[in-house]
């Protein structure tokens, strides 16, 4: 190590390699601390896309004057 | 580290301090989708409660026909743009709420014009419109 221009290269892709597996590692831990990753909270948010169409046909009806279904 | 060139040290901060501020983003972005997924999860249930009420309260012939389908048609326009700021937060970004706060606010004021209520059951409903939008705005109307 001798400051030769392969050693720069060299040392900078280490670094890069670090910093992209600290920032990985940095992200997924952001992800666990704040439970983004629960299961149980994207399948709510996922369900609603679901049950909002639900919702939205029966609020148009109501607005065009139908009865409600069933 | 003598074996190091002195400018790398400098660079070597510099890339830290990098470090740091994409830490930090990240946090924010993080808490922004966590908080927009929790705030949509909220306001679909609000949402979900007013169209339950005023539908019991047509039953009970508390409205009129007209009073009916003129607040659906507002009700329309709230879920869709609750809809629309649903699939953008499970998309992971951040939601443009100009377009449900608006609504919300057109379904609120729709409420003060249904004469038909009892001045008790407007206020139920009023109230669970101002719910929605406080947790939309975090303010109060």
């Amino acid at each position: 190590m001798n400051g030769s221009p392969a050693n720069e290269v060299l040392v900078y892709v280490q670094l890069g390699e670090y910093l992209v597996s600290i920032g990985l590692h940095a992200w997924q831990g952001i992800r666990d601390m704040l439970n983004l990753d629960d299961p149980a909270l994207a399948a709510r948010v996922a369900l609603i896309d679901q049950e909002i169409e639900g919702r939205i046909a029966k609020a148009k009806a109501a607005a065009a004057g139908d009865p409600p279904p069933g | 580290m003598n074996w190091i060139n002195p400018t790398w040290k400098q660079d070597l901060r510099r890339e830290l301090a990098g470090i740091l501020v994409v830490l930090l983003v990240l946090a924010a972005g993080a808490c922004a989708l966590r908080s927009a997924q929790q705030t949509s999860i909220g306001i679909y249930d609000l949402l979900a409660t007013i169209q339950d009420t005023e539908d019991q309260m047509f039953a009970d012939q508390l409205l009129t026909q007209a009073d009916h389908q003129a607040f659906n048609a507002k009700l329309v326009i709230a879920l869709e743009a609750e809809r629309d700021y649903n699939r953008v937060v499970l998309a992971g970004g951040a939601g443009d709420l100009t377009a449900l706060r608006t609504a919300v606010r057109d379904l609120a004021a729709t409420v003060g014009t249904l004469a038909s209520l009892s001045s008790t059951d407007q206020v139920r409903l009023r109230s669970i419109v101002d719910m929605t939008l406080t947790l939309i705005t975090g303010a109060t109307p």
